[in-house]
């Protein structure tokens, strides 16, 4: 029953109540246990009902991750910043999503930020699907989002995995799986 | 001189011990036709029942059909109601009633239920009736059983078992027509198109039927039917009981007709051995009171007939009691049917009240097992739960979910859901509460769905709200 799905594209059958429902059983089993069973996640467990995608939202980028699972790579940049180097560029990201921030630091801070996280955030904080590095302006924080925690994320940096589902699932279950969660952000 | 320490060797023969025939090979029962009163009631008691049975899933209600086990879907439609299997101890209790019916029904007047309305009696008797009426009376079915095999023959036990294959076929279609939906059974059975599952258990059914109706009949009774054997406990002197009155019959013996039983020194009973004629058990009632008899009262209307014709007062084999047999009278009311009348009252008056006063809805809420709780970005507490919502009422109803249990907890997601009539939702939902208001890392959460248009229809489930411990 499942190989009919197969055959139909992700946007297609995102819908159907049937896949829903298997979708939801086997989100159930095999994600629910990191992301919730409402798939809302958690610390450090990406929200996957929201419109905000780490590596994108569209229907292939779902499937790769699922397939090959995703290994992200925030160095950790305390050593080569300082302690102050740190809260400068902790101050600059608090700004960035319009928080209150002392303007020294954030000047400072727009320096450090220009050399070391333009490259993966881009210049504008927004993020970068392709490499997998957050928007740092929409107020949404995978490991947190106060003042501490954008600290500690800097200084120590983040290496969140998500498996790959290859091995474990087939290939129709993907597909399946793939419609459910293009689904939830629907 | 004898030694008197010794004790004399006595011969001891041994008693004479019959042979015991494990197997009880007897002759084959070829049963006499009879008519009189009982067997009318017999036909005023098993029409209806036969009829209801074949009838009834051919009946539709609300647009399904009337009575339908449906196994698959795991829902029990009887008439206007429907069954889940959270319902299953309602059916215990219905077993239950059955049984102390059964008890007091036995009790006041025996083996009814055998001898009028058990299927088991019922087919037999509707296969008989097509014995008759294909292969003759007795006597013809004997001489023909013990003759030669000839067309006459061939052709006639053809017909009987065609007709009794018939008769099986219709009942054990009828039967899986209470677990799969009638009406497209029968149209595939027509068309050769049923699956699998369907066309065994009506091959099953009909075999059963057919065998059971056709050659194992009285051994059922006696042999494997339970209820044939534990009954006993249940009788005392008062019950009814089909019984030959031996105090009036014997000494029996033959007579012509109009002679003066006295002076021959004879009872009433002129040993016809009708009585044993028709008995579908095949026993001789003038023996007592044995466990084969199934209370079919053939045996009274056959001698009642013969009294008749002999211009004797009836009743010599009748529907009485020991006390009555003993020159007593028969006491009616005693404790032990007031006993069980009283029990099956109060099962009854508990599964009328259990019947409709339970809420056709269900919730069930299962904890997330991955996470003992998330913190947000704000340092509020959530914990994740799946919520397992059935409405088992056969409307649709929008139902509300509340949460109480903890101080300030919000529901993160929707608080709405409309469930069609049958439907089993999962609904998993966040609850957000300030960790500093919770003494406790583990606090009773309780939710609550209740129908917004029925107040009444509502249902509770306990659960656990985890914090941090510091």
């Amino acid at each position: 029953m499942r190989d009919r799905y197969l055959a139909l594209p992700v946007e297609e059958i995102a819908g159907d109540p049937a896949v829903r429902k298997m979708g939801a059983r086997m989100f159930g089993n095999n994600c629910a246990q990191c992301h919730g069973s409402d798939a809302k996640g958690s610390y450090g467990f990406p929200n996957l009902t929201d419109d905000d995608w780490i590596y994108g939202g569209d229907a292939d980028t779902i499937k790769a991750t699922l397939v090959n699972g995703r290994q992200a790579a925030m160095p950790a940049w305390g050593s080569i910043l300082g302690d102050q180097g740190v809260l400068e560029t902790t101050a600059y990201v608090m700004s960035l999503n319009g928080r209150a921030a002392d303007a020294e630091l954030v000047a400072a801070g727009e320096t450090h930020y220009k050399t070391y996280c333009a490259a993966c955030h881009g210049a504008d904080g927004s993020g970068n699907h392709a490499l997998g590095s957050p928007n740092l302006k929409n107020g949404i924080w995978l490991y947190g989002g106060n003042e501490s925690q954008i600290a500690h994320s800097i200084r120590a940096g983040r290496n969140g995995v998500m498996p790959a589902f290859s091995e474990t699932l087939s290939e129709d279950k993907i597909h399946i799986l793939t419609a459910y969660v293009y689904g939830l952000s629907e | 001189m004898a030694d008197p320490n010794l004790i004399d060797v006595q011969e001891i023969a041994p008693a004479e011990v019959g042979e015991l025939d494990a197997n009880q090979h007897r002759e084959k029962i070829y049963t006499r036709k009879i008519e009189g009163f009982f067997q009318r009631v017999r036909l005023y008691t098993g029409w209806p029942l036969l009829l209801g049975y074949l009838l009834l899933p051919w009946l539709n209600w609300d647009g399904r059909q009337a009575v339908l086990f449906d196994l698959p879907e795991r829902k029990f439609h009887i008439l206007g109601l429907t069954f889940w299997p959270q319902d299953f101890p309602l059916l215990a209790f219905m077993l239950i009633i059955a049984a102390f019916a059964l008890f007091t029904v036995t009790v006041f007047a025996g083996r009814i239920w055998c001898g009028y309305t058990c299927p088991q009696t019922v087919w037999t008797s509707i296969f008989m009736w097509w014995e008759q009426k294909t292969e003759g009376s007795r006597n013809q079915r004997i001489k023909r059983d013990n003759g030669a095999w000839n067309l006459d023959k061939v052709w006639r036990k053809s017909l009987k078992h065609a007709g009794w294959l018939f008769v099986a076929f219709v009942t054990g279609m009828t039967f899986v027509g209470y677990f799969y939906p009638i009406k497209s059974l029968s149209l595939e059975l027509a068309t050769l198109s049923t699956g699998l599952q369907q066309f065994a258990w009506t091959v099953f059914f009909t075999c059963a039927t057919y065998i059971n109706a056709g050659w194992l009949r009285e051994k059922v009774c006696t042999h494997i039917c339970p209820y044939a054997r534990f009954q006993s406990v249940m009788f005392d002197q008062d019950t009814l009981i089909v019984s030959y009155d031996p105090a009036r019959g014997e000494t029996r013996g033959s007579r012509k007709r109009g002679a003066d039983p006295q002076s021959l020194g004879l009872g009433d009973c002129i040993d016809c051995e009708l009585c044993v004629q028709v008995c579908p058990t095949g026993i001789d009632i003038r023996n007592g009171l044995q466990y084969e008899c199934i209370g079919c009262a053939l045996c009274i209307d056959a001698c009642d007939s013969v009294m008749k014709k002999m211009d004797y007062q009836p009743g010599l084999i009748r529907y009485t009691s020991e006390h009555q047999l003993q020159g007593g009278n028969t006491y009616w009311i005693r404790p032990r049917l007031i006993g069980y009348l009283l029990v099956l009252t109060m099962m009854s008056g508990l599964f009328v009240y259990q019947l409709f006063s339970r809420v056709p809805l269900e919730l069930t809420v299962v904890r997330d097992r991955g996470q003992l709780y998330v913190t947000t970005d704000s340092g509020a507490i959530e914990n994740i739960y799946t919520l397992h919502l059935v409405n088992m009422d056969k409307h649709p109803h929008e139902f509300v979910i509340r949460i109480s249990g903890v101080e300030n907890a919000t529901l993160v997601g929707s608080d709405n859901y409309t469930l069609s009539g049958g439907e089993v939702r999962e609904i998993s939902l966040r609850v957000r509460a300030r960790p500093e208001v919770l003494t406790v890392p583990s606090s009773k959460l309780v939710f609550e769905a209740t129908a917004s248009a029925q107040p009444s229809l509502s249902v509770r489930s306990e659960t656990r709200f985890l914090k941090p411990v510091n």
